[in-house]
């Protein structure tokens, strides 16, 4: 196995209730190699989002580690995380999350010019091309398509060059068809940037193009099946 | 600085999310910028006036001859002198005459400051002097020359005088404040004062003696004065001079202009509080607008203290372009108060000086973190989380935090504009009382709506439903919209009616004029001349004026003296056999018979105010001269009925010596006055009736008061502060639309998705605007009625204490009330909600998700 980049050690995440604790999560350890593509699937309420969230250091678990490279994320606080995450992690989101008011290349430069880094114009136009929306760079988000509206929010996460990106139901808001179209972009992107991709669906056949497959149910670890 | 903040700042003002939050603002602002911008001109203004208000270092005031005591001790130090009366006489110039505000003075007038002539009716070409008129000359304003039609050069008449017209005032030193109505000045010299035949004993004169030196000798003469006073206080004798000094004038120049500021900034302050409002609803919204560009950032590795010090930055530019605009625009504003205003003031107002741009821009700063920050202040706490989660709760800032962080603000401004915290406790403590009574009332109005709305058609059953269920919103628009509309009825109400009214109720034997200063010797030739000019006069009054010294032997205390207006000043007696009209006696006996000593009737009020009962001895002092009476019997007065009435009234014998004159009503037998109030032109007394002329050509001492001319000024005033509280008001009335605004914002997204439905469903577009013109016409019904009640109450408060007048409904003003709310409203309202009809329904829903 390649070098690990991201691992979860006998992580569980539980939640107080009125009545009672609902456990979320329950023990899940599990470990991402660098450049992998992994996808995490099962029904609704198994605690995919919840894993994504912890794996991505945006919650902490009840129990257990989790490390992002080097760095044990369930040690550091907040604002630890969030400098971790600056540095390594990017997002693709089911609702895509683009800021209405900016347009489609302000959208994609904004996280880069948040982190300071200069030539975030350059590179947004750049990967706006690669999406295929060179034509759309000074639409806003209700001028353009569902579909086009994911595929900024691509070009978004892949211009940063995270090392990780996290995508959670990236086509669950798409027909199929255009669902198609953006995860074989996902896909291509992912290959040219060698990022680590984790994936959190519930599509079988998405899923099926990633490396490996976990699944959840009931908050526990059900398998992992490496293709 | 950050220029993505900017950048971002800039997007979500383009995107129309902070538009109520900067009109708030701005509106705020502007209120107090212009008003206290107003309060500091005129506050300046008057100021620069005092430096020469006195024209003097020291000043004697009196309504006597200045004693001789006086004189000696000025001279004894030293002090340069000068010798002043200032008294209102009509001047005549061929057929064209004025009730003229002369000032006879000695040349060596003024010595402090200097008048400033003029010999071209322009004014231009001014020259300076330091002295009064030559004797046979004559200074005039240059009003006169129009009122009199004459020129530099012509003569007129003052008294038995005639006196050339050589120079035009443009300016005198003790000008004063330019305040009230008095005539167009005259200025003659001392020398001619005998000769004019217009002192007699009784004359109504303002005698000033002038000095001025150096600082010792002005501080030795202010000390001897002042042992002499207290040597006054502690003996029989009674004070009838006052020591004019710069400071004094200016102590009680600044107490009534920051009175005057406090007033006006309290006024704005409704205005600061509903825009507060508007800004935190607005906020609120703003707020959950950010949280998801927030909860963005941070799942990107943004640190909490990155956004915190964004959000710093983006309220920072927020408050400072808003203040900034907010002042430009109260710049202008304050001109139209001025404009206003004009006429009152007469005077060049100086620029304004820092304060009004401090509390400008404290105002928009304190606004800021009062009522937009605690909306916005949980932001960087948003969990990045909510990327993913969106249902995640939002740890904002609790209502009652929030509540208490915006009073608090409330009332740190409140205290930097009025300069008292008693008084700014109890203004916004009436402000919420009022807002509470208001929401109370308000609440009623819904469930009685509410109740309504179940049986009715289908649109108006979703419009009055709408209203229910969100009936904090509701309520929020209501008490803004109520307060702010019941003021300006208020205000109206004042201007338009309670005049009219107090005019319609005087009763149709109300006299035309009223005759004074008549000469004890002239009366019988006065009385000869009435009755061939066909009027008809009230009985006759003898008058003097007096002080009250002591009460049962106990001298009156000026703490005593504080506690009533009749006490402090000269009043005025007078002594009849009969009962006048109008009077009634409510303790002790008027009398039946001669009394073996002299005896008094007192007025209720007064008696009660200085604490006196039938049989207390009591000492007065007339023209220095004092003696003692038996109060015999306390009166009624009915002021209203405008004929002569006296505080004072003694039984005849008692005021024989002290040289009166004489006071009575006249009705003329074609009615020039009450009726004619509109076309008042004083001074023009072509238009008056035929005996005025002859009298006062005949007896140039008397002085005719037109009543006509008494309303119109009364109304002027009115109209002139109540335009200026008006257009205050309609300041106010726009926050209270921004609130109507915000609060709409508040539930937007939840109508826009449930019209969307609505609309998906079937409901035609009819429908929707149906609901919602039921909604918002029904709001605006409620306001107004809430502000017409609130009005009318006030206005019956103020017709009856104020005005002292039978009270009565203002049925138009309802209608008015009424009108204004459902029409403002319902327009507002729908103007605000014009996407929820027109976005189609799938846009709606996409742009909410």
């Amino acid at each position: 196995m390649t070098q690990s980049i991201l691992r979860a050690q006998g992580v569980s995440k539980r939640v107080h209730t009125a009545d009672q604790d609902l456990t979320i999560l329950d023990n899940v350890s599990l470990d991402i190699g660098l450049g992998e593509s992994v996808a995490i699937i099962g029904p609704s309420g198994a605690g995919k989002s919840t894993l994504l969230g912890l794996l991505a250091g945006l919650d902490t678990p009840s129990d257990g580690q989790i490390w992002m490279g080097d760095h044990e994320i369930t040690a550091t606080t907040e604002e630890g995380r969030a400098a971790i995450r600056a540095k390594m992690v990017g997002f693709v989101f089911q609702t895509f999350q683009l800021l209405g008011s900016l347009t489609a290349l302000e959208n994609v430069s904004l996280p880069m010019e948040l982190s300071g880094q200069g030539d975030a114009r350059e590179r947004a136009i750049e990967y706006l091309n690669k999406v295929g929306l060179a034509a759309r760079l000074s639409h806003y988000p209700k001028q353009l398509s569902g579909g086009e509206q994911q595929r900024v929010a691509l070009a978004r996460a892949f211009a940063c060059s995270p090392k990780i990106l996290f995508a959670d139901e990236p086509t669950g808001n798409l027909d199929q068809a255009t669902g198609m179209k953006i995860s074989d972009l996902l896909f291509d992107l992912n290959q040219q940037t060698e990022t680590t991709l984790v994936l959190v669906t519930h599509e079988q056949r998405l899923a099926e193009r990633c490396q490996s497959i976990i699944t959840i149910d009931d908050g526990r670890l059900l398998s992992r099946v490496d293709s | 600085m950050n220029l993505i903040d900017i950048k971002l700042l800039w997007r979500d003002w383009k995107g129309g999310q902070l538009n109520l939050v900067v009109s708030a603002l701005v509106l705020a602002v502007m209120v107090v910028t212009a008003v206290s911008l107003f309060a500091d001109r005129v506050e300046r203004g008057l100021n620069q006036q005092i430096t020469s208000f006195l024209a003097s270092d020291l000043t004697v005031r009196g309504g006597i001859e200045i004693g001789d005591d006086y004189r000696a001790k000025a001279a004894e130090l030293n002090l340069q002198t000068a010798d002043l009366a200032l008294f209102r006489s009509m001047v005549f110039a061929g057929d064209n005459n004025h009730l003229a505000s002369v000032k006879a003075v000695s040349t060596a007038y003024p010595l402090r400051g200097q008048m400033e002539l003029s010999d071209d009716l322009e004014a231009g070409n001014v020259t300076k002097r330091s002295n009064g008129p030559a004797s046979g000359e004559a200074w005039v304003e240059a009003r006169l020359f129009n009122l009199l039609d004459i020129k530099i050069g012509d003569s007129i008449e003052v008294g038995y005088l005639n006196l050339i017209v050589t120079h035009l005032i443009v300016n005198e030193p003790d000008r004063g404040t330019g305040f009230g109505a008095a005539g167009a000045r005259v200025m003659i010299s001392i020398d001619d004062l005998p000769a004019s035949q217009l002192v007699r004993p009784g004359s109504r004169i303002g005698y000033r003696f002038l000095m001025s030196g150096d600082e010792a000798s002005i501080e030795q003469y202010q000390d001897w004065f002042q042992q002499r006073e207290d040597a006054l206080s502690n003996s029989s004798e009674i004070k009838h001079f006052r020591l004019l000094t710069p400071d004094n004038a200016e102590q009680q120049l600044a107490d009534a202009m920051q009175r005057g500021r406090a007033f006006l900034l309290l006024s704005g302050t409704i205005g600061v509080l509903l825009a507060g409002i508007a800004m935190a609803l607005a906020s609120q919204r703003y707020a959950s607008r950010l949280t998801d560009q927030v909860a963005l950032m941070k799942a990107w590795g943004q640190s909490a203290n990155a956004i915190r010090r964004s959000q710093f930055l983006r309220l920072f530019i927020i408050a400072a372009v808003s203040t900034l605009i907010g002042m430009l625009f109260g710049w202008l504003a304050h001109y139209t108060l001025l404009e206003v205003a004009k006429g009152v003031f007469e005077v060049e107002l100086p620029l304004p000086g820092s304060r009004p741009w401090i509390v400008a821009t404290i105002t928009g700063f304190v606004c800021v973190l009062g009522f937009a920050l605690p909306a916005l202040w949980h932001l960087p706490t948003i969990a990045p989380l909510r990327v993913l989660r969106r249902d995640l709760p939002d740890s904002l800032l609790g209502q009652g935090r929030r509540l208490l962080i915006g009073i608090v603000s409330l009332l740190l401004l409140t205290y930097w504009y009025s300069e008292s915290i008693v008084t700014s406790l109890l203004f916004l403590a009436a402000i919420f009382a009022l807002f509470a009574v208001c929401a109370i009332i308000a609440l009623q109005f819904l469930k009685l709506v509410q109740s309504f709305g179940s049986w009715r058609g289908s649109f108006v059953r979703l419009g009055l439903a709408n209203l229910w269920r969100r009936r904090g919103q509701t309520l929020v628009q209501l008490v803004g919209f109520s307060t702010t509309l019941m003021l300006l009825l208020v205000v109206t109400g004042l201007r338009t009616n309670l005049i009219a009214e107090w005019q319609a109720q005087l009763p149709a034997d109300t006299p035309s004029h009223f005759l004074y200063n008549v000469a004890d010797r002239e009366v019988d030739a006065v009385k000869q001349l009435l009755a061939e000019s066909d009027v008809t006069t009230t009985p006759w009054f003898p008058m003097v004026r007096g002080r009250l010294v002591s009460i049962n032997g106990e001298a009156i205390t000026r703490e005593r003296m504080a506690q009533s207006d009749g006490l402090s000043r000269e009043v005025n007696f007078t002594q009849t056999v009969d009962l006048p009209v109008s009077n009634e006696i409510v303790n002790g006996k008027w009398w039946t018979e001669a009394p073996e000593s002299f005896e008094f009737s007192i007025e209720e009020e007064v008696a009660s105010e200085i604490g006196v009962t039938v049989g207390d001895e009591i000492e007065f002092s007339i023209g220095g001269i004092n003696f003692s009476a038996t109060l015999a019997s306390i009166r009624s007065v009915d002021w209203q009925s405008m004929n002569p009435n006296f505080y004072v009234v003694f039984y005849p014998g008692a005021l024989d010596r002290y040289a009166p004159n004489w006071v009575t009503a006249v009705r003329a037998a074609n009615t020039y006055g009450v009726e004619n109030t509109k076309e008042v032109n004083r001074g023009a007394l072509a238009k008056q009736a035929p005996f005025v002329n002859k009298m006062i050509k005949q007896y140039p001492t008397t002085v005719v008061l037109e009543l006509g001319d008494v309303i119109a000024r009364i109304r002027d005033v009115i109209d002139r502060v109540t335009q200026g509280l008006e257009l205050i008001l309609f300041l106010v009335l726009i926050c209270g639309a921004l609130v109507l605004f915000a609060a709409i914002g508040v539930s937007y997204d939840e109508r826009l998705r449930e019209n969307a439905i609505l609309r998906t469903l079937g409901s035609s577009k009819k429908i929707i605007l149906g609901a919602l013109t039921i909604e918002f016409a029904t709001l605006g019904a409620i306001a107004g009625l809430i502000a017409s009640a609130g009005a009318e109450i006030i206005l019956f408060f103020v017709q009856r204490n104020i005005f002292d007048m039978a009270t009565q409904w203002h049925p138009n003003l309802w209608l008015l009330g009424l009108l204004s709310g459902v029409i403002l409203i319902t327009v507002l309202g729908l103007l605000r909600s014009r996407d929820i009809i027109t976005v189609p329904p799938l846009q709606s829903l996409r742009e909410i998700d």
